[in-house]
Formats: structure tokens, sequence, C-alpha cells
């Protein structure tokens, strides 16, 4: 194509650099940190070779081979490897990378081995531009597809992620296998560009090309990767002018400047709203300025001013007639020689919103994550809707109907309100991975469903703020909201919130009250961690309190919190016995008089 | 803080584009003030005495024998030089640069093309990367200015820029690279002799003086060159009915020989051959010696710098190597060109400096034969060099553009340090260390 | 039998080399969670300037090599401060200090190549250590015996520096918490500094010493070393100092033997896929969960 003169090379080479860094993207937008792009290039690199040299193949069968060898090669390398933690998935693909290079060398009757092989360029520039827009169009739909939604929740927090439900595993392996397909593309691309194979051609350097492009151009969207290769390939050219020797040095100090300064790189969607987080943080430091994005800022709650007008828990049914949804049998936990939950027994009711109490360190949020499956109880058995589910994986957990949210809040960041509910929607999706690049119907009307039902549940529990704003501009208070919209969105059967008021003012934590009792008149089970007694009585059926892992109290809050063992062990001193008596002396008087 | 840290790191940039540019400059001076010797008579020849095996080449050779250079009118005349001055290959790649430097400017004060005649190799640096080589020449093809091509220290940078330029048509010379399928009699040649005939020359030489009933081969197992030289070694050992105990890989960044070298010596071989790569070969022949071993080591020029004896020191006694240039070598023209990089750049030449030195006179000559700047005349220039006396000795070229020298020197280090001339028997084989 | 002692001396010495390295190269990993790929520059940089010590400035040998450890050191420090420690502030990630580190990786390997002009430099021979012991039939050079010493030298020195010494406890600290470090009173920036003078300094002491084994200092010093001392850390286990150490003999004995029993030509191979295994078998490391020392 005559139009690109003799820069033509430079863009061609950008175009094979830039499927390149969208492999790495494909991988690291889950959190996978993979330089094993290079080795699955080289397979479908020595693959072409042999398909265009050997077997005449036509070059559009040969670039869809790479993109089934690829996939292939990802899958692969995914069984293996999907289990490890990000870390140490580089340093495994580092490996990778100086292995192929062995193999390469010594597999010489298919890759000429040492002396290298020549390979006939077959690719034309339309399919170089064809390929890369094939690729764009499908990361583009699958920037905030099921699989998009679920990557990025992957990435941000996996622990979350399974907690929603979502197969991390699967999600890994899916990204694993695109991550191949698009690398073995970019492998066949390149052979047939630099039109000599050798065992340095797919090598450290391509390796440290698409790690490069995707942190200089961007590693929060796919079109970074892109903005990269191009910005990497072209600038040595340029400063080819003015340098003869100092040019690789220039392309080091970048990489370090773009790290200091432009940390995200250079596309950053986020980039704005985040410069308008910090101003305003600087603001509220300094004293002026509006308190935060969401426009409201919410007190810690006065846990002894008194207010007892809101709607108070049915009194209890007798417990023993109703069937637990969640029923804890001497569960046991340590971490090293630390007992942070000690022989607990407990059950709570179906359809009642059960209270665990205690001061800080007492064990509460470890129990909540052995319940939910975030950890393993060292013994004990944990019974959910009738099943033993002790030792389940915590995505098995949640399938069955057990959602959660977080002490301290755990919203994907980079995804707006409705979003990191519908991440919660992951299980009822029926979607596939062809459903949005081909935009079929049922994609379209599987979005704007759960759009739909996403901006119902923010009503729901009350968010103030706009749907498609970034989650992390909301105020804390709201962000806590939106925590419990979207573990509502997996539609549970027990919820498990800890500490959901936390930063809430009063009638944002009566509201939070008013809303777990609406949602066990719908059948849920709520239990709930708080230090909110007045919300524990007020909207409780029953309650447990502990204190070092152990089980002090359980039973009808009012009585739990009047245990002396309790009124001592958690208030200790005498002052806060008093007043707490005084709590429940009122809470049981204006309870009277309701009835 | 923060810009303290970008002004320290501007600093260093600063440093750098400095340490380049005051590279050149020195070096420029230091020619300068290199005693004028002579403008021997033209250190080329075109002979068309030499035997044409093809038909179109007679011809040319025909006019050759006419005065070429008449036609060449003042100006600057570009080629396009590919080097390779970062990553891995430097090594070789800077000597390459500094040895066509010198050349260039050697060419253009000496007025060797003409009055007024002045020739300028573009450079770029690659690093040794397929990818932006192509583009770099790309950039010199679609250039009309360049008149030509020189490009290579890597077999797979030829390899991956040969298609673009075999189409475009210009005559591009491969200066040091080794692949056998870069020449091609349209337009790619190569201006310096391949090892791999010396390599089979010197087994042959050693097979004849050491009569051996064994031996083990070491070679550098990711470098193609030494493994087409393992192969040259190894068809000797075999026709010559030779055992061959043992081959043993090596790798072009390994730090440590002790290993193989154990290996080696514990095969019990009559003779040891070595194609290795740089510094492998130095610490191979240090630590075979050291270790007791006492027969005859079979080398290569990875072992001929001046460098390796200031490593190595004694320890290369008794090793032979067939060699087309060294610094020490007697030939006026080797000694004139030794002078002048050694003043230029501190220090004495290498077979890679030679390379590049000898490419820019092959250039230079190939501009005088075509007799006008472009580039359908400088390819008829290239193609019309047949022979050439350079710091390699003779070079003849064959109907594809292959360079061949009349004769293989093979050398041994002195234990004063250096390099004398081996003359292929049992008995000049100067003692080692262990004898 | 004599050529395995043999090939078993040369893999403990080769081993010892990528040890010392190791050491260094898991600290920085394990405290700061820097994968630095720019380590092996600190290497060829202690080699670089311990011979300009001795060659422009006529410093006797040993001191010259004392200035080239604390030049890489030091140029180990110059490194964290710039490029690593803006990003340690904003809160890090693997990603930031990797590439930050292939930057520095660039930088400092291209000025290596400038300032030795990619030539082979090397020390006066008659002021190396040379000659050899022999035992029976086995031969041991000086340097190899230097460089086991050496190594073991250092993991001793290291570790009574990381367990007897206060500064030492903060390295520790830094490494389990760097958050409750700082509450009970460590200066994390101090600390860190100290980390990357010593990781780099070792790094160089293992250039150094690579470097008058084979007398050849150059630009490439850095790079064997960067590969097997990463290899090492992962085999080995970087949650400690004798994990490092192990994990380079494990990787030097490996090599060599494996060399000489196996398969010569795909020795890398088999490295680099025993750190894949191990990664998988055990992702802190042979040694990493046994000891208390540093923190994964």
């Amino acid at each position: 194509m005559a139009f690109l003169g003799h820069y033509a090379s430079t863009v061609e080479f950008s175009i094979a650099f830039a499927l390149f860094a969208i492999a790495t993207y494909s991988a690291l937008r889950g959190g996978i940190l993979s330089l094993a792009g290079t080795p699955m290039a080289a397979v479908t690199g020595f693959v072409s070779l042999a398909l265009v040299e050997d077997h005449n193949v036509p070059i559009e069968l040969v670039l869809v081979a790479g993109v089934v060898v690829g996939l292939l090669s990802g899958l692969l390398v995914s069984i293996p490897l999907a289990r490890l933690e990000s870390h140490w998935v580089a340093l495994a693909t580092i490996a990778l990378v100086l292995m192929a290079r062995v193999v390469v060398l010594n597999l010489d009757s298919v890759t000429g081995g040492v002396d290298g092989a020549p390979i006939t360029r077959m690719v034309e520039q339309w399919h170089l531009f064809t390929a890369l827009g094939a690729v764009m169009w499908v990361m583009a739909r699958h920037s905030r597809s099921r699989l998009g939604l679920a990557a990025e929740a992957v990435r941000s927090h996996p622990d979350v992620a399974a907690s929603l439900a979502i197969d991390v595993y699967g999600t890994r392996r899916s990204l694993w296998m695109l991550s191949g397909a698009i690398a073995g593309l970019a492998g066949v691309v390149y052979a047939s560009l630099v039109q000599f194979l050798s065992p340095d051609t797919f090598y450290v350097n391509i390796a440290f090309v698409m790690l490069a492009a995707v942190v200089l151009g961007g590693n929060r969207h796919w079109f970074g990767g892109i903005v990269g290769a191009f910005v990497f390939t072209i600038l040595p050219e340029i400063l080819r002018r003015f340098l003869t020797q100092g040019e690789t040095i220039v392309n080091g100090v970048l990489l370090i400047l773009i790290m200091i300064y432009l940390p995200r790189g250079l596309v950053d969607p986020t980039r704005k709203v985040r410069r308008e987080l910090k101003k305003q943080a600087t603001n509220i430091h300094s004293g002026h300025g509006e308190p935060s994005a969401g426009g409201e800022q919410e007190g810690e709650a006065d846990l002894w001013s008194l207010n007892l007008t809101g709607r108070t828990a049915p009194e209890a049914e007798p417990t023993r007639d109703r069937p637990a949804a969640l029923s804890v049998e001497g569960i046991r936990k340590t971490y090293g020689g630390l007992v942070a939950i000690s022989d607990l027994t407990f059950t709570v009711p179906e359809g009642s919103v059960f209270g665990i109490v205690g001061p800080n360190g007492a064990g509460k949020s470890t129990l909540l994550s052995v319940m939910s499956g975030g950890d393993e109880s060292d013994r004990g058995k944990i019974r959910i809707l009738g099943q033993d589910m002790t030792g389940w994986k915590q995505t098995d957990i949640a399938r069955e109907g057990v959602a959660r949210t977080y002490q301290t809040v755990q919203l994907f960041d980079d995804l707006t309100v409705v979003e990191n509910i519908m991440v919660g929607f992951d299980r009822e999706r029926r979607t596939n991975f062809w459903d949005p690049v081909f935009m079929t119907p049922r994609d379209r009307r599987e979005r704007a469903d759960l759009a739909e039902r996403a901006r119902a549940l923010m009503d729901l529990v009350g968010v103030i703020g706009q749907p498609d704003q970034y989650a992390a501009t909301l105020s804390y208070a709201n962000q806590r909201r939106v925590e419990i919209a979207r573990a509502l969105a997996m539609e549970p059967s027990v919820l498990l919130l800890d500490e959901p008021t936390a930063g809430m003012h009063k009638l944002g934590s009566q509201a939070i009250g008013e809303l777990m009792l609406s949602l066990t008149d719908r059948g849920l089970t709520v239990v709930v961690i708080e230090h909110n007694l007045e919300l524990v009585l007020n909207y409780c059926e029953q309650a447990i309190v502990m204190d070092f892992g152990r089980l002090l109290a359980q039973g009808a809050p009012a009585d739990c919190l009047s245990d002396p063992t309790v009124i001592e062990a958690y208030f200790g001193r005498k002052a806060d016995a008093a007043r707490i008596e005084s709590l429940v002396k009122l809470r049981q008087h204006s309870g009277g008089q309701q009835r | 803080m923060t810009r303290i840290r970008l002004l320290v790191l501007a600093l260093a940039l600063a440093l750098v584009a400095a340490a380049c540019g005051d590279g050149d400059s020195e070096a420029t001076t230091a020619t300068t003030a290199a005693p004028a010797t002579t403008t021997t008579a033209a250190p080329t020849t075109t002979t068309a005495a030499q035997t044409t095996t093809t038909a179109a080449q007679t011809t040319t050779t025909t006019e050759a024998m006419e005065e070429p250079v008449a036609g060449l009118a003042p100006g600057n005349y570009q080629f396009g030089f590919t080097a390779v001055v970062s990553g891995a290959v430097a090594f070789a790649g800077v000597p390459h640069l500094q040895g066509l430097q010198l050349a260039e400017r050697e060419i253009n004060e000496t007025g060797y093309l003409g009055d007024g005649v002045t020739i300028e190799f573009l450079v770029e640096d690659a690093g040794g990367d397929q990818a932006a080589a192509i583009a770099i020449n790309d950039a010199y093809i679609a250039n009309d200015d360049v008149l030509a091509l020189v490009c290579c220290a890597l077999s797979s940078v030829a390899g991956a820029i040969q298609p673009n330029i075999v189409e475009a048509g210009l005559a591009w010379v491969d200066h040091a690279a080794i692949a056998p399928t870069i020449t091609d009699p349209d337009n790619a040649f190569r201006s310096f002799p391949l090892s791999q005939p010396s390599t089979a020359a010197i087994a042959e030489a050693a097979v004849a003086a050491f009569a051996p009933d064994n031996a083990v081969v070491v070679v550098t197992a990711d470098n193609d060159g030494l493994v087409s030289d393992r192969d040259a070694t190894l068809g000797v050992l075999d026709s010559s009915g030779i055992e061959v105990l043992g081959v043993i890989d090596t790798f072009a960044d390994d730090t440590d020989m002790s290993g193989p070298a154990t290996e080696a010596i514990s095969m019990g071989a009559d003779v040891i051959f070595l194609a290795q790569l740089g510094n492998t070969e130095v610490l191979m022949v240090q630590e075979l010696r050291d270790r007791g071993y006492a027969g005859p080591i079979v080398g290569n020029l990875a072992i001929a710098t001046a460098e390796t004896w200031e490593q190595a020191g004694d320890t290369l006694l008794g090793t032979v190597l067939p060699i087309a240039f060294f610094a020490g070598k007697g030939d006026p023209m080797v000694q004139d060109f030794a002078a002048k990089y050694e003043a230029a750049y501190d220090t004495v030449p290498d077979i890679f400096a030679a390379q590049g030195w000898q490419v820019a006179w092959f250039m230079a000559q190939a501009l005088k034969n075509g007799g006008e700047g472009t580039r359908e005349a400088v390819l008829e220039g290239v193609r019309q060099i047949q022979t050439m006396e350079t710091v390699f000795g003779t070079l003849t070229w064959d109907a594809r553009g292959e360079a061949t020298i009349d004769a293989w020197t093979f050398v041994q280090w002195s234990p004063d340090g250096e390099l004398v001339i081996w003359d292929g028997s049992a008995e000049g084989l100067l003692p080692n260390i262990n004898q | 039998m004599t050529l395995f002692l043999q090939q078993t001396i040369n893999g403990l010495a080769v081993g010892s080399s990528y040890a010392i390295f190791a050491m260094g190269f898991g600290l920085v990993f394990a405290t700061m969670g820097i994968l630095n790929v720019a380590h092996g520059t600190y290497a060829t940089w202690g080699a670089i300037l311990a011979l300009a010590a001795f060659d422009s400035l006529g410093v006797p040998l040993v001191p010259a090599l004392a200035i080239g450890m604390a030049g890489g050191g030091l140029l180990g420090v110059l490194v964290d401060q710039l490029g690593f420690e803006p990003i340690r502030r904003r809160g890090g990630g693997l990603l930031g200090p990797i590439i930050t580190s292939i930057g520095f990786w660039i930088i400092l390997g291209q000025l290596a190549i400038i300032a030795t002009g990619a030539r082979i430099k090397t020390f006066p021979r008659e002021a190396l250590p040379r000659g050899f012991v022999r035992i029976g039939d086995l031969v041991i050079p000086y340097h190899q015996i230097i460089t086991f010493a050496v190594a073991l030298l250092l993991l001793l020195i290291l570790y009574l520096f990381m367990m007897r010494t206060n500064i030492g406890a903060q390295m520790r600290a830094v490494g389990w918490d760097p958050d409750s470090a700082k509450i009970s009173g460590v200066n994390p920036r101090r600390v860190v500094i100290v980390i990357s003078f010593i990781a780099a300094a070792t790094a160089s002491v293992a250039g150094i010493l690579s470097s008058i084994s084979t007398n050849n200092v150059s630009f490439t010093v850095g790079e064997g070393l960067l590969l097997k001392g990463f290899a090492a850390v992962i085999i080995g286990g970087f949650g400690d100092l004798r994990g490092a150490y192990v994990g380079g003999i494990l990787i030097g004995l490996a090599e060599v033997l494996g060399a000489q029993y196996i398969s010569n030509s795909f020795r890398d191979f088999i490295t680099f896929g025993l750190l894949i295994v191990v990664l998988l078998a055990r992702p802190k490391g042979l040694m990493g969960d046994r000891i208390v020392g540093l923190r994964a």
C-alpha cells in the first residue's frame, strides 16, 4: 500500500507489536502478568513456517490456524499456571520464554535450529489491518461484557469475585485462551513480516515489547497496548534522526518516566475522575471545598444516641420450629498460634436477621469469612440451607446462594456503579464468548435487562449517585450500599453483611435496618456483624456475642446484651455497663409501647 | 524531590549523549593526528586477469579494464549501514563501526575517490533486532540518496532484511554475517571470507600433524557460524577416520567453562577442537590448560585478539588457529591499518574492526568501478570486483558474490604474547604449560 | 568417581557465584517485592568500577575490589531512590517496579557498553590469585575455592546481620509488613536504602568474583548471573537468605552435573523447567516455608 510510503514496515511492525501487546493486556486484565505470549507466538510462528513453506497453505488459513493453535497453547499453559497467583505467573512465564529458545535450538528439523529458516512473506497489508481490526472489535465488544466484568473482578479482588459466584479459575482460563489466540495470530503475522525465523526471533525482545507497550500505552484499556506498540516502534525511528547510539537509552528513560509520572499509561479511561478525586482529597485535607463526589458525608453514627422509632424485629417465632438457614458446629480457626475462632456453635433461623456482636478482634470477620468459604476452618462443620458445605470452595458456596459484603469496602474501582452491581449477576448470565462479538439479540437483551435490574437494586438499597459514575467516586457510605446491592444481585438466600452501616449517619443506618427486614420478608436470611448496638437491638431477631473467638452469649439481642459476662467482657467499664442496661430497658419499653 | 529526580534523569541522558558525541570527536582528532603513512597506491585493485566464470561478468570485466574512475563527479555519495552498537552483539558491532568510520575518514581525507568526492555511511543501530533492521533498511531503500546497503553482524538479521533488498534490487554487502544463504549473484555480496574453509583446512592440517586417534569437539551451540564450523571439523574428522569421542555444547552467554573443560579432559582425547564464541573459547582454553590438559588445541579467531593474551596469558600456548587477519601480521597494509586504528581508538584492531574497515574500502571500490552515483552503477561496480588486496590478504570473489581467500594463515601464540605462524607440523607447535 | 567429584566441585563453585548473586536479588524481592531486572547490571558495574579503580587510580587490588563493591552498592541505592521509591510511595504492585527495572537495565547495560567500548577488559594477570590445589586427581583452582568461601562467608555475615542487629530486625520487619513496621518506629526509607545497598553490593561481589576468576570485565558479566540468580531465588525460596544460597548451589550442581550426565544442549531447559516445577509444587521455594526469616 503506497500511502504508507517508506514507513510501511514501521507501521506493519507496529501492528504486529500491537497484537502482542493486546495479548498481554487480555491476560493482564484478569490479573495475569504473563509473558507466555512470546513462546505461544513462537509455536504458531514455526507452525506457519511449516504450513507456508512445506504445504503451501493459503495465508488466510494459516492466520486462522495461528489463532487456533495459539488458543490451544493458551489452554495448555493455563492448566498448570492458572492455579498460580499473579507474581508467580510472571516468574513461570519468564522461564517459559527461556525454555522455548532451547526447544527451538534443539528441534532443528522443524525450526531450522541455530541457523534459522527463511519464511516467505505471505501477509498483505490488508491482512494486517483486518487482523488488527478483528482483534480490536473483539476487545471492544468484551470491554464490558460478561467476561470483561468477570475479568475486572478477578483482577482487582479475586476473593470477592469468588464470593460473587464467579468462576475465578474458569475466567482466568478463558483469558489465557484469548491471550493465546491473539498471541498466536501475532506469531503468524510477525513471522511473515520478519521473513526469517531464528532462535532469537521470539525471545526476550518480543517479551519486552509486549510488556512495555502495554505499560506505556496503558494497562487499563485495550486501546493502550496499541498506542504503546506504535509509540515504541515509531519513536526510535524519530530518535534515530538525532542519535546514533543513545536511542536505546532513551527507551529506558522513557519507561522509567512513564512508570513514575503516568503509572497507568497514556490511555487511562479513569484519569479525569482520578484527578478530581485527588483534588477533592487535597481540599478536604486543607479544610475547604466540597466533601466528596457523592455530595454526602456521613459521620460515625453515635452509638448511644437513642432513637427507637424505627420498625422493630418481628417477635421471634420459636426457633426450633423453623429450619436453620445456617448452622455452625464446633468451628475452630487458628492463624499460626493465634486462635481466631474457638469452638463456636450456633444456628441462624431461616428468614431472620441475625446479629453478630463483639469488640474489635473478637473474630467476627473471620467467622464470616469461614461461613462464606473465603477461609477454611481447622475443624467443625458448616451447614447452609441444609447442606454440609464444610470445606467447599467459596465460588460453590456462593453458587448455592450465599452472598457477602466486606468490612472494608471491596468494590471494583475501574467499573461504574451499575457495572459493579452487574458483576453480581454473573451466575445467571447465559451469554457466551461469541454473543457480544456478533452482537446477538440475546446479548443486547441481557445487557439491557441486567442494567435495568442493577438500577432497581441501586434504588432498593438507596444509593445516592449516578448509575454510570465510577464506584470509587462515591462516598464511603454509598460504596457500602453498592456493595450490598452487588451482593443482592446474586439473589442470595443467605446474606452476610460485615458492618454495613459503618460510616453512615443515623437515618442511613436505619434505612439499612429497614432494608434487612424487608429482605427477610422475601425469605432471605441476613447475618450481620454490627457495632451499632441500637441497630442490633432494633432489627435483629437473634444475636450472638463473641470475644476472643469464643461465644459469650446467644439468643434475643436484648438478652444477650444484658448478660453480665457480655457486659463485663464487651464493655469492661462499669459506666458502659450502666449505659447498656438503660439501653436495653428502653428498648424493651418502647418495644412494648409499639405493640 | 520530583524535580530533582527529573533533573538527574535528564543529566544521565545528557551524559550519554555527551559520551556518544565525545567518542566520535575524539576519534576524529586522533585520526588527523595520526601519522599520515603513505597513501599507498590504491589498496584495492580491480584486476580483470582473474578467470571469470560467468559470461555476464566477462563483459563487465572488460569494461573495468578501462579507467573506471574518470566518471565520478565531485559530491557526497551515501551508503546505508546497519550497526549493532547496543545489545549482546555490541562486542562485534562496536569495532565494526569503528573500523568502518576510520576507513571512511581515510578515504575522504586522502581523496582516494578523486577531488571533491566523498563517501558517507549513514549509520543506524538495530541492536541485533530483526524488526528494527527491516525498518532501517526499508528507510534506506526508500531514500534515493542511498546507493547501496551494508548490513549485518547476525545471520538472523541478514535473513530478515534479505527479501526486501532483493526486491528493491540495489546492492547489498554483508560485512560480517555468515549464513550461506546470503549471497546472490543478483545483488547480494560478502566483503569478507567465510571461516568454514579455514576450519576445514586447519582440521586437516591438525590431523596430518598430530595423527590423533580420537578427538573432542566443543561448540557454542546457539551460534550458527560456530555450529557450521563444528560441522566442517566433524566432516574432516569423519573422512580421516578419526573417532570423535564427544561433542560438547556450550552457550554464548556462559560465564563458566569448568564443567565442560572437565568433561572434555575426562574423555581423554588426543586433540581438542574448539568452535566457540568470543570469551567462552578463551575461558575454555584457560580451563583446559589449568586443569592439566597437555595435548594440542585447535581454536578459532576468538582467541586471536590482543585482549585474549591479557586475559589468558600463557595458557594460550599450544593452541593453533586459522586466521585471515591479525594485527601483528607483517603485511604493510595490515600494519598501516593497525597503526591508524590504534591511534584513533587506543586499542589494537580485532577481526571485527578489520571487517568494518574492509567493507568501507569495498564500497569505495564499487563506487569507483561504477563511475557514477546511481544504484545501478554501484551494483555494477560491486559485480566488477573480482579480487582485492585487503587486510585479510588477497580476496577473490566467485560468481555468487562469495569471497574466498588465497591462503589461510595458521598461527599460535608465542611465549612473549605475539601471534606467530604455525607451520602445520607437530614440531612447529610451541610447548604448552603442561609439557 | 574422580570425574563425578571434580564436576561436583565445579558445580559447587559455579553455584556459589549464583548463590552470592541470588542472596541480594532475593533480599530485594522478599523485603520490597521488586523483581529487579537491573540487578545483573550492578554485578557488571561492580566489576567495571573495581577495574577502573585499579587501573586508573592505581589502587591496590583488594581495596579496588572493595571500591567496586561499594560503588555497585551505591548504584543500587541510586536506582532504588530514583526509580523505585516514587512507585513504592504510590503503593507499588509487581508490574511497575519490573518495568522501571527494565528501564534501568537498558540504561545501565548500554552505559556499560559505552564505558568499556564493548570490549573485554582485564586485570593484569599477575595481580590475580592463580594456581590450584591438587588432591589426588582432583584439580581445584584457587578462584573456585575463593568463590566458594566468599559465598559461605557472605551467607554467614548477612544472616547474622539480619538476625542479630537492630537494623537487620528492622529489615525483617519491613519484609513482614511495611505499614506495621512504620508504626513501630522503623524508618522504612532508611531500611530500604540499607537493603538496596547490601543487595547491590552483594551483586557486585558476584560480578567481581566472576570477573577475576575468568579475568573478564565486560558488559556481559551480569547477564549470565541474572537468569541463574533468578532461578536460584525461586527454587530455593527467597523468603530466606539460606534459601537463595541453597537454590544457587542446587542450580550450579544441576547445570554442571546435568550437562555431564544428562544433556548438554537441554541444560537451560532443565534449569528453568525445574523452576516451574518448584513454583507449582512449592510456590515459596524449597526452603520457603520452614524457616523463620523473611516473608514471602
